[in-house]
């Protein structure tokens, strides 16, 4: 699937592009090359749930989050901070070139974090206590995609269709594939503007086995050998976002995400589903 | 592009950058351009703050006036000559309303016996984004 998708890229990259929609307004030049950017420096307070056993935001530290977000778009390549989603700040930038842009439409090629990652040890570490159904798991890292998004754009809202292939960089890394579908619809109410957020995605087998799955390595007492099946998550989100001067807006967001029942085969998985509230403060260079 | 620059002080921070917004948000008055002595006339807040450019700014507003003498006024908007409200008798007083434009309004005090403009005000409005030159409205930036 990986390599299918690298040579529909290339074959796609050779068609001129007529990459001219991403570009965020604010433009420099260096060495005669102009490139448009924003920058947004956030803070922001978050609450999250897991469905992983023994994960718990007991650490307070860990709710609490300072980051850098930079647009940057330069002849059809853009690297974009979805910073109108719950999630954003936690699985980073999007990098893409932009294939076909239309009106209404747009084809991009895209490589962004589908899927967090988590580390046992520094789990257990940060709790200062013992998690016996943690101890002994192998670190799971954040699922690298890259793949084909489709947009489509309306008056109000959004709708996209990814379709990635799960980039393993070592042998120790995620690999499978997935797709999602996201749409968003926003709401303007006096100085806010309300995203109404909702996506489907489907994960291969071998990604769910990345992170729910226990190899033979991590069988414990109280964790048998297990291999994760493929699964469905469905995620409902709200997200508001509203000035508070010219430089500063504030941010809230919710979301909610359930996957199908049998990701709670497994005997790490607690729950099926996961919750995200953030609130906070952008600053818009 | 996302750093995770630290946790600790995080919270700090984010107290300091509600502090300073909280100063922004301090309502500030309009400068007056006022057109014989003795009168005060101001908005407040001055400055209407949207998140994009082009979009409606949605604000309540209070205009406060005060003269050396007690007379029949009016407040007027300026764009498209509009009465907002009149006093008999009065020396000073305020009104308070929703502004809602997505452009700077100006507002005039006005002696009606005279039938002259006696100061005048205004209400800016900014964003936080620029206009985007795409057609489409949503946009991902």
């Amino acid at each position: 699937m990986f390599k299918q998708l690298i040579y529909l890229a290339l074959l796609l990259l050779s068609v001129n592009s007529l990459a001219n929609e991403k570009k965020p307004l604010k433009q420099t030049t260096v060495f005669n090359e102009t490139f448009s950017w924003q920058g947004q420096l956030g803070f922001s307070l978050s609450k999250s749930t897991f469905i992983i056993d023994g994960i718990e935001e007991a650490d307070l530290g860990n709710n609490l989050n300072i980051s850098l977000l930079f647009d940057v778009y330069y002849k059809g390549f853009f690297i974009q901070s979805n910073h109108r989603r719950a999630d954003s700040l936690k699985l980073g930038a999007e990098l893409g070139y932009q294939l076909i842009v239309e009106d209404d439409w747009e084809l991009d090629i895209i490589h962004k974090s589908y899927f967090g990652g988590f580390n046992p040890e520094d789990i257990i570490a940060r709790a200062d206590k013992e998690i016996p159904i943690l101890a002994g798991l192998k670190q799971r890292d954040s699922a690298n995609g890259l793949g084909l998004r489709y947009s489509r754009y309306y008056q109000e809202s959004i709708l996209s269709v990814d379709v990635a292939a799960i980039t393993p960089f070592s042998d120790d890394s995620a690999s499978g594939w997935l797709i999602n579908a996201f749409y968003s619809h926003i709401v303007p109410y006096r100085n806010w503007d309300i995203y109404l957020n909702t996506s489907v995605t489907y994960y291969s087998e071998d990604v769910i086995d990345y992170y729910t799955g226990v190899d033979a390595s991590e069988v414990s007492p109280i964790r048998e050998k297990y291999k994760g099946e493929h699964a469905l998550r469905a995620q409902f989100e709200i997200f508001a976002q509203r000035p508070i001067s010219r430089s500063w807006t504030f941010n809230a967001g919710l979301s909610h995400s359930f996957y199908t029942a049998n990701i709670k085969n497994s005997p790490i998985v607690d729950s099926q589903g996961a919750s995200q509230i953030m609130v906070g403060v952008l600053y818009v260079f | 592009m996302y750093f995770k620059l630290g946790k600790g002080i995080a919270w700090l921070l984010t107290l300091l950058s509600l502090s300073i917004t909280g100063k922004v948000l301090a309502q500030q008055k309009t400068p007056m351009v006022s057109l014989t002595t003795d009168i005060i006339f101001t908005a407040k807040p001055a400055n209407c703050v949207a998140l994009h450019q082009g979009r409606k700014c949605y604000a309540t507003v209070s205009l406060s006036w005060q003269t050396s003498q007690a007379g029949n006024y009016c407040l007027y908007q300026k764009e498209g000559n509009k009465m907002m409200k009149c006093w008999q008798n009065s020396r000073e007083s305020q009104f308070k309303f929703e502004f809602e434009s997505s452009g700077k309004l100006e507002y005039q005090l006005i002696a009606i016996k005279q039938n002259k403009v006696l100061a005048e005000t205004f209400i800016d409005v900014s964003w936080v984004h620029k206009a985007s030159p795409r057609k489409r409205r949503w946009r991902l930036f």
